[in-house]
């Protein structure tokens, strides 16, 4: 059974249910408004960036539901993207701030994950001016303040 | 040429020496107080970055939105080793929060002996939910400064000497305002500083929770503890003292000491106490719980050697539970939850007797780590399951009509279902069922919910190492997503029959909220 999503630009989407249930946000509404031919405002998200959502959840729709591991060791885990995913997020960093935004929003959790893994990796091995670079994020601290953050955190260098 | 030299950029140590070569009024922008001037000037001049393409027209409305989002943050931060969570650290106050949670959540020995923690550690005590040490080194520096809410846990060091003892003590003492979660785990330290360290625990002022690993102090070590434990101390667990206590001394107690078997008048307020030992332990029960008056959970638990006796032989001897039953309801009055680790293999008038000695129970819980499978429980699977059967019938048949809270964890379930006790529970308002391995009959248990326990308002069930997947129908279909072993198919989509045609059947139940069905698998 198809339900029907509209953008933030008012753009309507047709998708099967399973595919729009991937997102627990639509699922929940699904449940709580019952049977309906209504579309589904979704107010928070343009159309390109739903087009993108649906590819995801379409290319997912037969996953499993993740068992959240906790005791997994985090730290490895950026290193995990399948193959497809990561294809799926060699966007420009405008659309995976976009992406990240509504699987946030739509409670979308294993995209949220791979998105923060991307952004993860972005990260990774770059000095705080590069990630701030990489990110236009603008430095609110002053030199005497960052130095004195680097000296109080010198143990977690050999950690 | 700006282009080239902006490129540079990108080391931050460089650029100041090629910028201030080349263009004046970029060192003149760097020289500026303040910074934030700084990198809009670079965003303006610099056409694209290295990394993910950003066209300049679009730049104003960059959605880095996304990291502005604290759980965000941290999700990403999440995937970060600590060599890149330290450069976060510095990037902007924001992140500095999120990154710093992240780092200092939870440290071990060695991070709070490093010079630079020593100096300053203090300042970011608030951030440290957890410490995790061996007792090698003082942890000064953070208790004196913590808040509180500081989860402690020495661990077992390799070798633990008395020197390093010692310190633990010390710890415990420096941190006496601090910890309110204090777990310790020790193996071969004597006796005599077993009744050090709960002399030392004695004196912690907001100690809420208290687990003792492996620490097989004499009963009176732990008796004498309880008339002096912290009034904020709300859970004890325990291993009893199986290897101290010796057949003379329970003797002289049963003795000497049953004209002591009275209330003793509240010391502490303590709700929750668990008890792992052997089967005899339930001496110790009788004589621990004469010091928690205010007792409402009591959970006897395996531990390193199973509480009750594995090859499902009848208890010798029934003679401590025989007196619990007179005892436990006098001494505490308002028990109520009953945990117990295994089911299988105590012997029904045994079972008997400790659910007699609960009258006022209302929640009962059993957990098991072992099933069938286990190699010692497949040597003995007849008795085993002789017993786990009969004892669901006796718990059915004893307190039944008692219970409001019902979780049956593992095997167990199976002897459940198939008894008659599962039309024992008329007043069943929580259940949880977590099957460990067995498939259960499906009709069975959806017919019994459904159809006997109409008070139920909350179900929990599931089995361990499963959670049912939101849109099942294809998933079936197709085996996608499937393990890859046959058995493993099959196993799994029996259990999908029992997820589609349980969640039909309680969504027709009235008096049950569907959104507190919870379906949930416990993580290995």
């Amino acid at each position: 059974m198809p339900v029907t999503l509209t953008s933030l630009d008012n753009q309507e989407f047709k998708v099967d249910k399973e595919v729009a249930e991937r997102s627990i946000l639509i699922k929940n509404m699904i449940e709580d408004v019952g049977e309906s031919d209504a579309p589904i405002p979704l107010p928070n998200v343009s159309a390109a960036v739903l087009t993108k959502v649906i590819e995801y959840c379409e290319h997912h729709r037969n996953d499993p539901v993740q068992v959240q591991d906790e005791t997994d060791d985090p730290r490895k885990r950026s290193n995990d993207i399948e193959e497809w995913d990561m294809k799926f997020m060699q966007v420009d960093q405008e659309m995976l701030f976009e992406i990240i935004l509504a699987a946030n929003y739509l409670d979308i959790k294993p995209l949220l994950d791979v998105g923060c893994k991307t952004v993860a990796n972005i990260i990774k091995g770059k000095t705080p001016e590069e990630i701030r670079k990489a990110f236009n994020i603008v430095n609110d601290f002053t030199p005497e303040e960052e130095a004195q953050i680097k000296k109080e955190n010198e143990w977690a260098e050999d950690r | 040429m700006a282009f080239h030299s902006l490129n540079h950029l990108t080391q931050p140590l460089q650029s100041f020496v090629l910028i201030d070569s080349e263009a004046s009024a970029v060192s003149a922008a760097l020289l500026t107080p303040e910074p934030s001037d700084v990198i809009s000037a670079f965003d303006i001049q610099e056409p694209t970055i290295v990394g993910p393409v950003i066209s300049t027209s679009k730049q104003q409305s960059i959605p880095t939105g996304a990291l502005d989002l604290p759980e965000v943050l941290e999700q990403v931060f999440k995937h970060l080793p600590d060599s890149d969570l330290l450069h976060c650290l510095t990037v902007c106050k924001a992140w500095f929060e999120s990154s710093t949670r992240k780092l200092w959540h939870s440290l071990n020995a060695k991070d709070w002996s490093h010079p630079s923690i020593v100096q300053s550690g203090h300042k970011y005590v608030h951030y440290i939910e957890e410490l995790h040490c061996a007792p090698t080194a003082s942890l000064a520096p953070f208790t004196r400064a913590a808040q509180g809410n500081l989860k402690l846990r020495v661990l077992e060091p390799p070798t633990l000497t008395l020197v390093n003892t010692r310190q633990v003590l010390e710890t415990v003492m420096v941190a006496q305002n601090t910890i309110e979660d204090l777990t310790l785990v020790f193996s071969h330290a004597d006796d005599h500083l077993h009744k050090e360290f709960l002399a030392a625990i004695s004196q912690l002022q907001k100690l809420r929770s208290l687990v003792l690993h492996k620490a097989r102090a004499p009963i009176e070590s732990y008796e004498r503890f309880l008339e002096q434990a912290p009034k904020t101390l709300e859970y004890l667990s325990f291993e009893c003292c199986w290897t101290v206590a010796n057949s003379a001394q329970s003797d002289s107690y049963d003795q000497q000491k049953r004209s002591r078997l009275t209330p003793e008048t509240p010391t502490n307020n303590l709700k929750r106490i668990q008890i792992i030992g052997p089967q005899h332990s339930f001496d110790t029960v009788l004589r621990i719980t004469r010091y928690t008056p205010l007792l409402e959970s009591l959970i006897l638990s395996d531990g390193v050697q199973p509480f009750f006796d594995v090859r499902g032989a009848p208890a010798a001897d029934n003679r401590p539970l025989k007196e619990l039953k007179g005892l436990l309801p006098v001494h505490c009055p308002l028990l109520t939850n009953l945990t117990m680790e295994t089911l299988a293999s105590i012997d029904a008038l045994g079972f008997r007797l400790l659910l007699e000695a609960v009258p006022n129970i209302r929640s009962f819980t059993t957990t098991q780590k072992d099933n069938p499978t286990n190699f010692i429980m497949q040597q003995r699977l007849r008795n085993y399951q002789l017993f786990m059967f009969s004892n669901m019938k006796t718990l059915g048949s004893v307190v039944g009509p008692k219970l409001v809270s019902l979780t049956v964890e593992s095997a167990v379930v199976l002897a459940l279902i198939s008894t008659e006790a599962l039309t024992m529970f008329p007043k069943l308002k929580y259940l949880k069922l977590v099957e460990t391995g067995i498939h259960v009959d499906d009709s069975t248990v959806v017919n019994w919910v459904c159809k006997d326990l109409e008070t139920l308002e909350m179900v929990a069930i599931g089995p361990r190492d499963w959670t049912p997947p939101e849109t099942h129908s294809e998933w079936i279909k197709e085996g996608k997503g499937m393990p890859s072993t046959g058995a493993d198919f099959v196993r799994r989509n029996n259990r999908f029959q029992l997820f589609e045609k349980f969640v039909a059947k309680v969504n027709g139940l009235r008096k049950l909220d569907k959104h507190r069905i919870e379906f949930y698998s416990f993580q290995q």
